[in-house]
């Protein structure tokens, strides 16, 4: 990946083709084995995939782009997976990527709770409101995940702000929908990140030590009724991923030893730690108050800085999460390093609809 | 300090991209539809069952006064509207809630035990500075019922 930031000046296909020909030395793998690319990102134009690839000359393979909003990267490795793990492939190249407009994502003007003025920040802030008048969460416990991801984020040479800062400064920034402040929210950020995912006779001619995908599981939203069902669009999307992920690796969430997850807001963090079982429902708030999801407590969460330190361009995010959680994997982080970190997890979840909730999931696990 | 210039055209109904309504005997009804095989009730109307794919529906009305369920103060806002826009879900019957803006102050809310009722105002401007009007909740006030 390259670093997260901001590139006015820059082009989308330059960018991402740098990210593109890092991920390519960094594996080894002789880029004439590629047989299919798959590209993410949610407003880079037409054939964006295509137009990143010419600049490489690997041109003429199947290039598939993929839109599936914030959960577009996580989107792009499952169907790079599938063709992999289905024997159609041997070697395929996943990148995400993305140039931002600044200021709020626009919502889709068929929806009538955007129309209505719902914005991304303001999902989260109901999801929010809900979630600390049920359980007594506070509005500190939410900041200290602004805070906990800040100062890994201040470790990662790659992400966007490399600042820390205190609980005051995150508190006391401006509203954005309460009771989310700007420093709660995930920066507009320019980026793009990619990895490549071989057969495992391929993988034994790597340069660096390749890690496993051991699950791939997307889901997308489908309604429920949080009344009668006792879980919102927005949870069970995630429950349901997560589910399928550790049934197929036949692990539990115990089993996680380091975890890139959606915090693009920071409650958004907090319940995908519980929906991924991570810690116990209703305890996030807790947990990030303690520091056990920072690096060093008992389970690190998003060790690279998150979406709130390292930035949320938004087809990029879920591809740039593998390649923190490889880098992880390999031992690789410098001071960032989750120690003994075996066994990964990514998670990204992205896309608002009146009805199903959040459009799409992606879980991956990953191991040494 | 000069006021904005006024728009003349009259405001323009948002519907039905956001739902429909109707107003019966000076009370705003939102039109929404409840499936015959399972019950299940939605706002706005469509033609499927979101639960169960049925698709025999029958047309229903949601009217107030509907109880808050969640509510947030939006202060970075799409174009067109005004900040902070006071926003939230009213639950009219157990499982059927609507989301729109609120014409209350935030501290005069509480969330699973305001009431609200329907009326109709403005939601924002469009590109041209013209006035969208829709459905949106204020409280409901027993005295205001005549």
């Amino acid at each position: 990946m390259i670093r997260f930031g901001r590139y006015p000046d820059r082009l989308v296909e330059q960018f991402a083709s740098d990210a593109v020909r890092a991920a390519l030395a960094d594996s080894g793998i002789d880029p004439e084995l590629i047989t299919i690319a798959v590209a993410s990102h949610s407003s880079q134009g037409r054939v964006a995939g295509q137009r990143v690839l010419k600049e490489l000359a690997l041109t003429g393979i199947p290039t598939i782009n993929v839109e599936n909003a914030c959960a577009g990267g996580g989107t792009a490795l499952h169907t790079a997976w599938m063709a992999v793990a289905g024997g159609f492939h041997d070697a395929a190249l996943v990148f995400g990527m993305e140039k931002m407009e600044k200021g709020l994502i626009v919502g889709n003007p068929g929806e009538y709770e955007a129309a209505m003025g719902k914005t991304l920040p303001a999902k989260y802030a109901l999801r929010a409101r809900s979630y600390m008048q049920h359980y007594g969460a506070t509005a500190a416990q939410l900041a200290m995940v602004s805070v906990k991801n800040h100062r890994a984020g201040a470790l990662n040479p790659m992400a966007h702000y490399q600042n820390t800062m205190t609980l005051d400064e995150v508190l006391s920034s401006r509203p954005v929908a309460e009771p989310l402040t700007l420093l709660q929210c995930c920066p507009t950020t320019d980026g793009a990140a990619a990895v490549v995912v071989v057969s495992e006779a391929l993988a034994r001619q790597a340069r660096s030590r390749p890690v496993r995908i051991v699950a791939s599981a997307v889901t997308s939203g489908a309604y429920r009724n949080a009344g009668r069902d006792g879980i919102s669009s927005d949870d069970d999307i995630t429950v349901r991923a997560a589910a399928k992920a550790y049934e197929m690796a036949a692990m539990k969430p115990a089993d996680v030893h380091v975890a890139e997850v959606h915090d693009a807001f920071t409650i958004g963090e907090i319940l995908a730690c519980e929906n991924l079982g991570l810690c116990p429902r209703g305890e996030g708030g807790i947990w990030a108050e303690h520091g056990n999801t920072a690096i060093g407590g008992r389970i690190p969460v998003n060790p690279s800085g998150g979406l709130l330190s390292r930035g949320h361009p938004l087809g990029a995010s879920g591809v740039a999460q593998v390649a923190e959680l490889t880098w992880q994997l390999q031992g690789r982080c410098g001071e960032r390093q989750v120690q003994g970190a075996r066994v990964a997890l990514a998670h990204v979840v992205g896309g608002s609809t009146p009805g199903i909730g959040s459009g799409a999931c992606a879980v991956h696990i990953l191991t040494t | 300090m000069s006021a904005a210039p006024q728009s003349q055209k009259p405001p323009t109904p948002m519907e039905p991209r956001i739902g429909k309504w109707e107003i019966i005997n000076g009370r705003v009804e939102l039109s929404a539809s409840r499936c015959l095989s399972c019950g299940e009730t939605f706002f706005p109307s469509r033609k499927v069952c979101l639960r169960c794919r049925g698709e025999t529906m029958e047309q229903v009305r949601l009217k107030g006064p509907a109880r808050l369920k969640n509510f947030t103060v939006i202060h970075q806002v799409p174009a067109g509207f005004t900040k902070p826009l006071v926003a939230g879900y009213a639950e009219f019957e157990p499982g059927v809630s609507v989301f729109a803006p609120i014409d209350a102050p935030s501290t005069e809310l509480t969330s699973g035990s305001t009431l609200l009722d329907v009326h109709i105002g403005p939601i924002r401007t469009d590109k041209n500075g013209d006035s969208l009007i829709a459905y949106k909740f204020r409280p409901f006030r027993d005295a205001d019922r005549g």
